[in-house]
């Protein structure tokens, strides 16, 4: 039994965790979902601030390798802004993210009657991360000169209304661990800083966001479940969840039948070694 | 039809690259090229859209200074030969340069002064103290190699708190891998076999 | 010839750094303005560098080609996915529809999928690699366990956790990471500062 154990093959336990996570895909068992006070917190953080009219930047920094936690996020909270009725900007630094940007303007403009150019704007990669959102702290302007579609920005009546960052009242930033965002825009002043980032990448960001130096926090898949449960609009995360549950369950069950075959491999090896 | 096409193409790859799991074969090492050509070509698509964008464009249209970043761009690739890579240094010294000043400017505000003033709070809850009394003793144990008996305390708080964190960190981890699996699972499910909740 | 090679990089790495610091603190409009416009150089010989990485693997895979190494069909695909992406992207920006197809159909699954198989890795490490050896390890694995139980169906069923792991994820995980956020910004200030008073070199590249 101590063999069986110490020596199985980890593909047993890889169908084992497919079928965990996948089963409640097809069967959903629809099991509860609480929201947690820190997603509540954030929630009310648009909630209580944005007003129509508002100038939003709304960052979409992830590659497709981070979609499945990132782009609920990006589809709650970015209905939730524009539900304020706010004036969005968006905004993209990473390089593998850029066709996310076009798919949630199309969302903001059938779901929310945006108009684009008015209240709704979309603005291309730029290179450099860090020094490019520098850039944006510095001369916001002066780095864009057309916008996603390669049109020139200044036919855009938004535009012409933003003489720079600090007209904005927010940045939602929805990227893997963005530590690299957060240090040149929490230079400017008054603006709010929010962020929805990966499980993996959470406990980085958590001392920034206890500091105050972020008004809102989301993580991961199931922080985006939370989220759209409070926006009322359940989706692709909040699907997710059973499955999310049911593989952390195996998850610790292996933990602890991994170290149940260990601690008896030792103890033997121990009276073995008494013995002789 | 070209949804359709691209949905199959997709589901072969996503399987492809599942695939090592059961053992290597040629199917995700072809997979695995398909992703390193892709994933290259699609960055230099994106910095060469960059490059003509915030350079070329307003350089032809007379903003003679944006000729100097690019003539530094050109610079960059005399690292390809050994004799003359030492033209690569100024430009790539430029680079380094203000990306470092930048990285400085925010660690000290965003990381450093912000993250110790709000460590600064009243000890007037057990939560303050608790908190205050392992970010000091983690910040102790990270950044200093004390070996004295009389500092064991202060360093083993630091380790537990530490420990705490990264096991923190670990749980997340989990939840962030199994999240991105069934992320790929919802689409093989749903839009490449069209099946629905329910069966 | 010399101050060319080896000073004047120094030089150079010093000065654009010193305008970038110092606009930071100085409240002088043309400062500030000549620091965006060296941000904005950066942003441009950023992208120059990424294709400076791509030439790096291209010439990889073509040497490999070039010696019909037995890897050499698979650098063959690589290099042909590579061209493909580049060419259209060239001929349409990423902008254009052919483009925004390949993105979709190719380039989204192989990304998303090449993360998503650390979901069997991570499986295979909790069942072989954490293993329980001393106090320090225990609470390791309580804390995993606790975040784990605090999200989804486990946060309502168990009455306390939801409680025990926010008060975990907010105290001691918060206090404990903050200090390696302080570790890790000591350690860029430290390495950024070293770079541009020209300490750190390794950037600059061998050669004479």
């Amino acid at each position: 039994m101590l063999e069986k154990l110490n020596n199985l093959d980890v593909r047993i336990l890889y169908v084992l965790m497919v079928i965990a996570a996948t089963f409640p895909l097809l069967w959903p068992m629809g099991l509860p979902l609480p929201i947690s006070e820190q997603v509540k917190a954030s929630y009310n953080a648009i909630e209580t601030n944005i007003k129509p009219n508002d100038l939003v930047f709304f960052g979409i920094d992830f590659e497709p390798t981070q979609e499945a936690e990132l782009w609920p996020q990006v589809l709650a909270v970015g209905r939730h802004v524009a539900s304020k009725g706010a004036r969005m900007v968006l905004v993209n630094m990473i390089a593998g993210g850029f066709r996310y940007e076009e798919r949630i303007e199309d969302v903001l403009i059938k779901q929310f009657n945006m108009k684009y150019g008015v209240n709704l704007l979309s603005l291309p990669f730029s290179a450099g991360r860090e020094a490019a959102f520098q850039s944006i702290v510095a001369d916001f302007k002066g780095l864009y000169k057309v916008d996603y579609h390669g049109k020139t920005l200044t036919d855009f009546p938004l535009w012409n209304e933003i003489k720079s960052a600090k007209d904005f009242k927010m940045y939602v930033q929805i990227a893997d661990a963005p530590d690299w965002w957060l240090r040149p825009m929490s230079q400017v002043k008054g603006l709010l800083l929010w962020n929805g980032t990966v499980a993996s990448g959470a406990s980085t960001m958590a001392p920034l966001y206890q500091s105050g130096q972020m008004c809102g926090f989301i993580i991961g898949m199931s922080g985006g479940a939370e989220y759209e449960f409070l926006t009322k609009r359940p989706g692709p995360a909040a699907a997710a969840m059973d499955g999310q549950s049911m593989g952390h369950a195996l998850i610790i069950l292996f933990v602890i039948l991994g170290n149940i075959g260990y601690q008896m491999t030792k103890r033997k090896e121990a009276e073995a070694k008494k013995a002789r | 039809m070209g949804t359709a096409i691209g949905t199959w193409i997709g589901a072969f790859l996503t399987i492809g690259l599942f695939s090592w799991m059961y053992k290597e074969n040629a199917w995700f090492r072809v997979v695995e090229n398909i992703f390193v050509g892709a994933s290259l070509g699609h960055l230099a698509v994106t910095g060469y859209q960059s490059i003509v964008d915030i350079a070329w464009k307003p350089a032809l249209q007379g903003k003679a200074i944006m000729w100097l970043p690019l003539i530094g761009g050109f610079m960059l690739f005399s690292r390809w030969s050994r004799k003359y890579t030492w033209i690569s240094r100024v430009p790539m010294g430029f680079l380094v340069g203000t990306t470092a000043a930048v990285v400085m400017n925010g660690a000290i505000k965003a990381q450093l002064i912000e993250q110790a003033a709000a460590t600064m709070m009243k000890l007037n809850t057990i939560n303050n103290i608790i908190f205050v009394a392992v970010t000091l003793s983690a910040t102790i144990y990270f950044l200093f190699t004390l070996q004295s008996k009389k500092a064991e305390p202060v360093i083993n708080l630091g380790k537990y708190g530490m420990m705490i964190a990264f096991g923190a960190t670990f749980g997340q981890t989990v939840m962030s891998r199994i999240s991105l699996f069934t992320g790929r699972m919802q689409f093989l499910l749903f839009e490449w076999l069209k099946l629905t909740p329910g069966g | 010839m010399i101050f060319v090679k080896t000073q004047l990089p120094i030089i150079v790495t010093f000065v654009s750094a010193f305008i970038v610091v110092a606009s930071y603190y100085l409240d002088i409009q043309a400062w500030k303005t000549f620091a965006a416009e060296l941000l904005r150089w950066n942003v441009v010989l950023a992208a120059f560098a990424l294709a400076l990485g791509i030439g790096g693997i291209v010439r990889l895979h073509w040497g490999r080609i070039a010696r019909r190494e037995r890897t050499a069909p698979y650098s063959i695909i690589c290099l042909l996915s590579l061209a493909l992406f580049l060419v259209v992207g060239l001929a349409q920006t990423t902008r254009g529809k052919a483009y925004q197809w390949l993105w979709d159909y190719i380039l989204l699954p192989v990304q998303a999928t090449s993360y998503a198989t650390t979901f069997f890795f991570i499986t295979s490490a909790a069942y072989r690699a954490f293993r329980i050896r001393n106090s320090y390890t225990v609470v390791l694995m309580v804390s995993a366990i606790l975040m784990m139980l605090r999200v989804g169906f486990f946060a309502s069923v168990l009455p306390f956790t939801p409680a025990v792991s926010a008060w975990v994820w907010d105290i001691p995980t918060t206090a404990g990471m903050r200090a390696v956020t302080i570790g890790a910004a000591l350690s860029l200030v430290g390495n950024s500062f070293r770079i541009i008073v020209g300490l750190e070199r390794g950037h600059l590249g061998g050669g004479e």
